[in-house]
């Protein structure tokens, strides 16, 4: 071991090099506010080593990234553990970052001769963000696409240059394939070599600067107290970073890695919120609108001009005020302080919304459908047509995009819609229908009012409902009540409008097969022909331009199985 | 001052330590992501079950047939309709029985064609009988039969890949 050390020594000096690391003399002797820089490191290498692990699998294209998250989630080797570490190891950087920032600030260490360890500390805190913002989007989940389309429309805010800018951060003109070759390449390749270059320089600044006195102590009380990097300060660094460490795997164990949300889709209803360390600047745009909301944007990149001015500032004001040092770090403390007081006031916002606790209670249930869904594999053609794998659960998505436009949810109150098709074709939706065709919850509000409410006895009602309940194929319908049915159908006049013998009348909805496969398909398509409601049709007509085969075969799909479901309304 | 460079000593061994344990738990989870494609059943495979592949009247009687075998795959997280899996050999036996062998040559992992002794490989001149012995050249065993059975006028094969260059079948 020795002989080859030495061999080695001799050829590259290594030794030389690894004692100039370790006997790196720390004034005033080692202490635990020292240890947030090694920390800093130790997070780089953690975010490094998960990154190179998540791009072994991670694809960034729209139609795959979502897919590859899922699969590193769920197939890879401790790829939930992976993606836990790597999500609780970015918030790490920012927390830890904060400190390092904060202690350098108290203990004074910014001030002149160290300007520029200073701002290249900065630069690195932006670099960390900037990873933040660019890593949020990779997975191409509801929560990174929406999140990152408000920081992408703030560029494009700016005067004159906004348009030009926002399609080069966004890599043309909306999201897709081009965003995410842009986004990743940005966060793998161009970040880490920046933050390498400038780590660099950060670390040969601070060693050619040294460590300063802390404060409180006299300049040759340091100079006495001073020891080498090695042991004392090594073990406390390590012993902090093996603490950091071991708390992202225990969040990350916790929560089983990190969430992931349905895929990105541009259609639908998504409470965009950024992750926790944006929040401040989220909230500060709440209360700058219109022209102002340029304002609110630049607002903190004041500040961060003047914390990157601290050094200039304390040098400039020193001369005449020797505690300005104090005065400085307060003010960059309150404004931390203040900023995260807008976050918690964000939080708090959001807490007291309803309508937020909906919005994410409907995101939770759509993220578990398509993770259930995404079992199988996810389409080729993208993972929004993952929803295709289930006919139920697309024809659900079809539904409420297509057709809830009219036929509301029952929940509504009041209730404006058309026919609420909550329970629809039910024992109990049909029995209900009879008694009041002209509720607000049926035809009231279509102003179809041709229909006379049915006043018959309770079992006559059963056995009508009955067989037109089993005309739709229904496995579970009782033959002997409904062909009772079929008898007072005719007896009791629902024949004078209504046939049953799949041709029509024109007066009234042909009812044979009604509520089957068949009937509504023919029905959504054309719900004006004469076998329906003729002449006197009031419902949109679906052709092939607004829905494919596919989309109606999912929608008569999710409607079928509203049989089986409770009538939602009084 | 002995006391001292002892004292030193161990909280350098203490802190080296650590130190290496930090990077002991940092590599962990990027060993696991590269080890990962090592473990059985590391991706959603797709179904194993029969796939049709051709009509039985379209078979001649005793002459084998290559035949392409596609059907849903998937491609770690993708999803992708008929997909060419690879294909089979198809020899019609009687109106009901077909016999299936695979194409693959079990040696190295050619493409194995059909000679006027029965099966060659192109590659390193393997030669299978027409019961797919193998009979010369390399082939450490005969060639892969898969299972096959015929319903409703329609061939169905379990499309089955296995281990090349051992004399034992293993299925993979």
């Amino acid at each position: 071991m020795g002989r080859l050390g030495d061999w080695l020594d001799q050829r590259t000096g290594h030794r030389e090099l690894v004692r100039h690391a370790l006997d790196e003399p720390v004034r005033g002797g080692a202490r635990w506010a020292y240890v947030f820089g090694s920390a800093l490191v130790v997070l780089l290498a953690l975010q490094g080593l998960t990154g190179a692990s998540l791009a072994l699998f991670y694809s960034p294209s729209a139609t795959d990234a979502w897919a590859s998250v899922h699969f590193i989630q769920h197939h890879v080797w401790l790829g939930w553990l992976t993606r836990g570490l790597h999500h609780y190891g970015a918030s790490a950087m920012v927390v830890v970052a904060g400190l390092h920032l904060l202690q350098t600030l108290w203990f004074g260490a910014y001030r002149s001769p160290r300007e520029l360890n200073w701002v290249t500390g900065l630069a690195l805190l932006l670099l960390v963000l900037t990873f933040a913002l660019t890593g949020y989007l990779l997975p191409w989940d509801q929560k990174g696409y929406w999140a990152t389309q408000v920081a992408t429309s703030l560029i494009g805010l700016a005067p004159g240059v906004g348009d030009p800018l926002q399609r080069i951060a966004q890599g043309g003109a909306s999201y897709g394939n081009l965003t995410l070759t842009r986004f990743y390449a940005t966060h793998v390749v161009l970040l880490p070599a920046l933050t390498a270059a400038l780590l660099g320089a950060h670390l040969w600044l601070f060693r050619r600067h040294g460590v300063t006195t802390p404060p409180g102590m006299a300049e040759s009380e340091g100079q006495a107290k001073t020891e080498p990097f090695f042991p004392r300060q090594v073990a406390m660094d390590a012993g902090f970073g093996l603490l950091l460490v071991a708390l992202l795997a225990g969040l990350a164990v916790r929560s089983h890695g990190t969430a992931l949300e349905a895929p990105a889709d541009p259609s639908s209803q998504y409470l965009a919120r950024p992750e926790w360390y944006f929040l401040p600047l989220f909230q500060l745009l709440k209360y700058f609108h219109g022209p102002w909301e340029l304002v609110g944007a630049l607002l903190p990149g004041v500040g961060l001009l003047f914390v990157g001015a601290l050094p200039f500032l304390h040098r400039y004001f020193s001369a005449r005020r020797p505690r300005v040092a104090r005065s400085l770090a307060w003010v960059v403390t309150l404004g931390l302080a203040g900023a995260g007081a807008l976050g918690v006031a964000a939080e708090r916002d959001d807490a007291a919304d309803p309508n937020v606790a909906k919005l994410r209670a409907q995101a939770d249930h759509e993220a578990a459908l398509a993770e259930r869904l995404a079992s199988i594999g996810v389409p080729v053609t993208g993972p929004l047509d993952l929803y295709r794998n289930d006919p139920v659960v697309w024809g659900e998505r079809v539904y409420t995009r297509k057709c809830q436009t009219c036929h509301h949810p029952c929940s509504n109150d009041p209730y404006k819609g058309d026919p609420c098709l909550e329970g629809y074709a039910s024992r109990e939706w049909i029995a209900r229908l009879l008694r009041q065709p002209s509720s607000k919850y049926f035809f009231g509000n279509s102003h179809i009012d041709e229909m006379d409410a049915y006043t018959g006895d309770e079992a006559s009602l059963r056995a009508l409902s009955e067989f037109l309940y089993a005309q739709g194929a229904r496995k579970d319908a009782d033959a002997a009540l409904a062909s009772k049915g079929e008898a007072l159908f005719d007896s009791e006049g629902c024949g004078a409008c209504h046939t049953v013998d799949g041709r029509g009348s024109g007066d009234a909805p042909d009812l044979k097969g009604y509520a089957g496969e068949a009937w509504l398909a023919a029905f959504v398509r054309s719900p004006g022909a004469p076998r329906f409601y003729g002449e006197r049709n009031k419902m949109e007509t679906f052709d092939h331009a607004k829905l494919d085969d596919a989309e109606v075969s999912a929608v008569v799909a999710f409607l079928r199985t509203q049989a089986s479901q409770p009538v939602k309304f009084p | 001052m002995e006391g001292t460079t002892t004292r030193r000593g161990l909280l350098g061994t203490f802190a080296a330590g650590l130190s290496a344990l930090i990077g002991a738990v940092l590599s962990l989870p990027f060993l696991a992501a590269l080890a990962s494609p090592a473990r059985r059943n590391a991706a959603p495979a797709s179904s194993g079950g029969f796939i049709p592949v051709i009509p039985i009247w379209d078979l001649p009687k005793g002459q084998p047939k290559r035949v392409e075998i596609t059907a849903d795959g998937v491609d770690a997280w993708a999803r992708q309709p008929r997909q060419v899996l690879g294909a089979v050999w198809l020899i019609k036996v009687s109106k009901e029985e077909v016999k299936a062998f695979s194409t693959v040559c079990p040696h190295l992992g050619c493409s194995i064609n059909t000679t006027p002794q029965g099966y060659g490989c192109p590659c390193h001149t393997s030669s299978f009988s027409t019961e797919g012995q193998v009979t010369g050249g390399p082939s450490p065993r005969s060639m892969d039969p898969l299972e096959v059975k015929v319903e409703q006028n329609m061939v169905l094969v379990r499309f089955a890949r296995f281990r090349q260059g051992q004399a034992q079948r293993e299925e993979i």
